[in-house]
């Protein structure tokens, strides 16, 4: 059993407005030394398998084929030491 | 024609497109986003809302649901899937229609009568317009910003495949773009909802031939 960690942004040409909105909110906070924010999103799950290659085949497949947009979005991803949280 | 108005959870635009269909002679059936066959219809009509409550990303969900194979099957065959809104985006994310949909420019979501362009009347969802004819039909999205490559882009204006633009780009559409078919013409997609306006004492009639000319794809 191994936890992975994969992390989705959006490709670094799609206009990100959450971003964006952050930019205004942390420059209204004073920190003008902040910007190009880019929010994305990160998943955790476990992958009953110790192979790494099973593995990275496993996580790229649902990667490409549900957990992101190829189109719009870009991923990576790490195979957690620890087994569980 | 017969139909398939499919009904995902948070699917809340399906009474209308059943609407537009009766109200164009066709036949129509509710059909659940479990079954697996749509071999009994002639035709798919994807609705708006939220299916799946837009999880992970809007019609994410959606695209692996069990109907979704059918869909493509029928897809195939050549017969007319419409999908609106959410519709859209769902067809996008299950690559019947290339490209993408993200958040509008403002972040904010934006529901009003929009004015649009009937770009191509090419089509057999659009045949019955004039060429650059204006029309109005409402939006009520979040997400409607159409996004795609510059390979995808220069492909669409190659095949003929942008088929409603907006006349004052609302979200940031590239090159305004509103609407779209696929390079065979028989998969339709649109922010916009035509099926919001079959009825003129409810602010546009402009959308009704676009179910008009679908009712009639068999005879096409």
């Amino acid at each position: 059993m191994k936890k992975i960690e994969l992390i989705v942004t959006l490709q670094e040409q799609v206009l990100d407005t959450q971003g964006e909105a952050l930019d205004r909110a942390v420059a209204e906070l004073g920190h003008n030394e902040v910007s190009n924010i880019r929010v994305g999103k990160v998943l955790y799950f476990d992958i009953a398998e110790n192979d790494n290659e099973k593995i990275e085949n496993i996580v790229k497949q649902l990667a490409e084929r549900l957990f992101t947009n190829t189109v719009i979005e870009t991923y990576e991803y790490k195979i957690l030491d620890r087994e569980t949280f | 024609m017969k139909f398939a108005v499919i009904r995902f959870p948070g699917s809340n635009c399906d009474r209308d497109l059943y609407n537009a269909a009766i109200k164009s002679g066709a036949e129509a059936d509710y059909v659940d986003y479990r079954e697996t066959s749509l071999d009994n219809y002639d035709g798919v009509l994807i609705p708006g809302g939220f299916s799946f409550g837009d999880y992970l990303r809007s019609g994410a969900m959606a695209s692996v649901a069990p109907v979704t194979a059918a869909i493509k099957k029928l897809a195939d065959e050549g017969r007319p899937v419409l999908g609106i809104c959410n519709g859209f985006q769902i067809l996008t994310e299950i690559g019947l229609l290339p490209g993408a949909l993200i958040h509008n420019d403002s972040h904010t979501f934006i529901s009003r009568n929009e004015s649009l362009k009937i770009v191509n009347n090419q089509t057999a969802f659009t045949d019955q317009y004039e060429h650059n004819e204006n029309v109005i039909f409402p939006i009520a999205h979040g997400e409607g910003h159409y996004y795609c490559s510059d390979e995808t882009y220069e492909i669409l204006v190659k095949n003929n495949q942008i088929v409603l633009t907006y006349n004052n780009n609302p979200n940031g559409s590239r090159n305004d773009i509103a609407g779209i078919v696929n390079e065979a013409g028989n998969v339709c997609g649109m922010m916009p909802h035509p099926e919001r306006a079959l009825e003129t004492l409810l602010g546009s009639e402009d959308g009704y031939r676009i179910f008009d000319s679908i009712a009639k794809w068999g005879d096409k």
